[in-house]
């Protein structure tokens, strides 16, 4: 501090040096000094220095005024400003103890020994600003699935002993325990906040959380495979037997080679799984149905995080799809087994016009196409949907010489046409295939008395496919996944965390928890304090300024450059 | 005083304005070719001269045909003859002492180039050549620049930059600067005018530069003085009390503060006029121009090149051997 002062006292006094000293004569040259005798000499004395009036000199003024403020800037003076921040500071330390904290890094340390020693230090500033303020209150957020409060001193020892937990925890359990209430301690809301955690830093909503937050992230990324999904396909008129279709999902680098181990009624196989093409990083293996009863499918060699890496699920009878056949003129295939009328079990029934209440599932509905006179004649072919599966086979030729007589859509209801004669509002042939749960049905004509072959053959094919493509898009049993540890112990929300290969963020200095807040906290409006703010740039700004003028003022006054 | 930059050689006069002036040289200077000055001498031009005959031979397009009908005589035509356009060398001699670059706000020297730069464009206007020659430039003689467009306008604008960006205290005052014109005595013939810019305050004490001019006013040529006078400007800088006075041109004076009073200042205008009539004297001669009025600076000690542009600007048709040398046209 001396030093610095006495470097600007110098540079002060340099400057009024610079304008006190001059020579009291002036060095003249002359072009025609050579023609001139020697001048009289003077009687002054000769002074190399001599003292001028300071007073007069606006330059001077100016830039010794200069140098007065740029010497200010370096001190530590400060200017009282307003901001608007309340009153309380209330810190909070989230910490993530779910069970990706339980991954290890590569040099065999679990993420939770890190997030610790961050969560540690986190704390200790947090406690260092509560013993310089007055009005500041600390808590700490334990996050695995759901939220758990400590205070301190409690939770600083909690965190240093920290273990991670067996549950999964989504994202928005984390993001919850920004703004959660302490239930014991602090009154306020978090003005700021330190999230430890594995998982990458979050974009949070001003809305949402206005205060300070701090992401710090730990963990560096580890490949891992987690047990995506599992779904059954019962046997319909296409499927010779019911398939249990298991899907994985695949984070970071992609193995050479994925094994499940799945464990039926009957026994234990070990499955070798087939890269899926339909998803980036996705396996997935069909297995055989062995039997109504308890599943469990283990991944072989699951990467870093153990609990997405098994799952139990409960299977029951799904060899045959179930029917409600109400249909005399046609017999029921056996791979359809006839049940009573439940909603989940396909309609097959006649139709009975636009009137007729539809079936809430699945359903075929049949409609003698043929039955007068006018039916049987040739029509022809309107706009049809290319592709269906209920016209696979269908030869069009045939259609439109043994046409059948159109009939009314309800199209409100979510019908389609298939298919339909160029003339009329009727259909020949109509589908829906918008409810949620991905039931579909089906209207086609069926003659309860074939007049010939070819309208046999037709309708015929066009009723077993309308069957087979209802029974296919109702034949997928849910599946109940339950993720289950070593001990076939349940956890929760294990999947939330298997992308355990995201990249390290860089985090942030914990020095910056000193800042203020600059914007009031939501729900905590109170007057604004007053802080102080550092001099330093305003002093540099008005010395740029100065010299700006300085020089303006002494091209005014000065054009020849003499000071 | 420090100096606000360096002086500007450019004009101060506009481009409009120095095209509009044109050599007013003597009629019966000797010319070399055709160029653009009238001269009592008839040829192709056309400024009419007179008529007279047409002879079998000539132009058939100098046929005054209105004037022949007049004539009534079937064959004889009347042709009309024109004043002859002829072209002439103008050589600028430029003092180049060290005391041409003082003072040093506003050197003679840099004034000096103005007014070449003034009797240059007018000589170019009339396709005439003209020749710039360095005088007492150094012990080593200047080489001649010959000017025919602006090239050679750049190049004088350079040697002169070259000779002003020279500090002056690493020069020797004490050196007698020699006047180096054999190298002009080969071009002397034929030429029109010579134009001598100086203070008229040079040292020849081996009268080499008299014999040039006396030599140069042969055969009907003008020699011009044009002089610059900055007394003035350099006696009022000399009101400042007390000085010191630095060496120049042998004479020095020590670390000894002075004052100059009244009667010194006259003692040295005094000294000055002999010097102006030893020169007068010594080059005197039929086709001596030199007027008895020079060019003077204001008598103004802060006087500096700003205001000097605006100075020239002025004092420039005032001058006497503006009136001598140059005209105005359009």
């Amino acid at each position: 501090m001396w030093g610095l002062t006495a470097l600007f006292l110098g540079a002060g006094l340099c400057v009024i040096g610079f304008h006190l000293v001059s020579p009291n004569f002036r060095d003249i040259r002359l072009s025609m000094a050579h023609l001139m005798p020697p001048p009289p000499k003077s009687q002054a004395p000769k002074q190399k220095f001599s003292l001028r009036n300071l007073v007069v000199s606006w330059l001077f003024w100016l830039r010794l005024l200069c140098v007065a403020l740029i010497a200010m800037a370096f001190y530590p003076f400060t200017l009282v400003v307003p901001l608007p921040e309340t009153g309380a500071q209330h810190f909070r330390l989230v910490f993530d103890v779910s069970a990706s904290m339980g991954v290890k890094n590569g040099d065999g340390q679990a993420r939770i020994v890190e997030a610790s020693a961050l969560g540690e230090r986190a704390l200790e500033q947090m406690m260092q600003i509560k013993a310089e303020a007055l009005d500041v209150c600390i808590d700490v957020a334990f996050v695995a699935g759901s939220v758990t409060f400590a205070t301190m001193p409690q939770g600083l020892a909690r965190v240093m002993a920290a273990v991670p937990d067996a549950r999964g925890s989504p994202m928005a359990a984390l993001v919850s325990a920004l703004t959660l209430a302490t239930p014991m301690g602090c009154n306020t809301m978090p003005t700021h906040v330190v999230v430890v955690t594995d998982q990458p830093p979050q974009t949070v909503s001003q809305a949402v959380f206005n205060g300070h937050l701090m992401w710090q992230q730990v963990g560096v990324a580890r490949d891992n495979l987690a047990i995506w999904s599992v779904d059954v396909t019962a046997a319909t008129l296409r499927e010779t037997k019911p398939m249990i279709d298991i899907r994985v999902a695949g984070f970071g680098t992609m193995p050479r080679a994925v094994t499940a181990e799945v464990e039926g009624p009957n026994g234990v196989s070990a499955v070798g799984m087939r890269r899926d093409e339909t998803r980036a990083g996705g396996w997935h293996a069909d297995v055989a149905f062995d039997g109504a009863g308890t599943y469990r499918v283990r991944l072989l060699d699951g990467g870093a995080l153990l609990v997405d890496d098994t799952v139990e699920f409960e299977l029951g009878a799904v060899d045959r799809v179930a029917v409600d056949w109400r249909l005399d003129t046609i017999t029921r295939p056996s791979a359809l087994k006839q049940v009573g009328k439940e909603n989940t079990t396909i309609v097959v029934a006649p139709y009975q016009g636009v009137h007729m209440d539809l079936p809430d599932g699945p359903f075929v509905l049949v409609y003698d196409g043929w039955v007068n006179a006018a039916s049987g004649t040739r029509q022809t072919i309107g706009p049809f949907m290319r592709d269906h599966p209920i016209l696979a086979g269908v030869n069009f030729d045939v259609l439109e010489r043994v046409a059948p007589r159109p009939m009314g859509l309800a199209e409100g209801l979510g019908l389609a046409h298939v298919i339909r004669p160029d003339t009329g509002t009727g259909t020949w042939v109509g589908v829906r295939n918008t409810l949620l749960d991905g039931s579909r049905g089906a209207i086609v004509p069926l003659p309860f008395a074939a007049p010939n072959e070819d309208i046999s053959g037709l309708s015929r094919l066009m009723f077993y496919n309308a069957l087979s493509w209802v029974a296919e898009g109702h034949s997928s049993a849910a599946v109940r996944l339950r993720y289950v540890d070593g001990n076939g112990k349940t956890v929760p929300n294990a999947r939330a965390e298997s992308n355990t290969a995201r990249v390290l963020s860089e985090n942030g200095s914990l020095s910056s928890l000193r800042d203020p807040v600059w914007v009031a906290v939501a729900g905590d409006l109170t007057d604004p304090i007053i802080r102080n703010s550092p001099a330093t740039p305003w002093l540099i700004l008005f010395a740029m300024m100065l010299i700006l003028l300085e020089r303006l003022f002494g091209l005014i006054w000065n054009p020849r450059g003499t000071r | 005083m420090v100096k606000d930059g360096p002086f500007p050689l450019h004009s101060p006069l506009g481009g409009v304005a120095l095209r509009r002036l044109r050599l007013k040289l003597r009629k019966t200077a000797p010319t070399f070719g055709l160029g653009a000055h009238l001269h009592r001498r008839m040829g192709q031009s056309l400024e009419f001269r007179e008529y007279g005959n047409y002879n079998f031979g000539e132009d058939i397009r100098t046929v005054d045909w209105a004037a022949s009908a007049r004539q009534g005589q079937k064959w004889d035509l009347i042709a009309k003859s024109f004043e002859a356009e002829e072209r002439r060398t103008l050589i600028v001699l430029l003092d180049c002492r060290l005391a041409m670059r003082l003072p040093e706000t506003v050197p003679k020297l840099g004034v000096a180039v103005w007014i070449a730069q003034t009797l240059i464009t007018a000589a170019l206007e009339e396709q005439d050549r003209v020749i710039v020659m360095p005088v007492f430039s150094g012990p080593t003689p200047a080489r001649p620049i010959i000017i025919e467009g602006a090239k050679g306008l750049s190049a004088m604008n350079t040697f002169v930059a070259d000779v002003l960006a020279k500090p002056l205290f690493q020069d020797d005052w004490n050196a007698v600067p020699q006047a180096g014109l054999s190298p002009l005595q080969v071009m002397l013939k034929p030429s029109a005018a010579v134009v001598m810019i100086t203070d008229g305050l040079f040292d020849d004490p081996n009268s080499e530069f008299a014999i040039f001019a006396r030599v140069a006013q042969k055969n009907f040529r003008t020699f011009h003085m044009v002089e610059i006078d900055s007394w003035p400007c350099e006696r009022a800088r000399l009101q400042v009390k007390p000085f010191r006075l630095r060496a120049i041109g042998g004479n020095a004076f020590g670390d000894q503060l002075y004052e100059a009073d009244a009667h010194y200042l006259n003692e040295v205008e005094i000294k000055l006029s002999t010097r102006r009539a030893e020169i007068l004297h010594r080059f005197s001669g039929p086709g001596l121009i030199w007027p008895k009025q020079a060019m003077s600076y204001p008598e103004d000690a802060e006087f500096d090149h700003t205001a000097a542009q605006y100075w020239f600007r002025n004092a420039l048709p005032e001058a006497p051997f503006f009136a001598n040398l140059l005209s105005r046209v359009g």
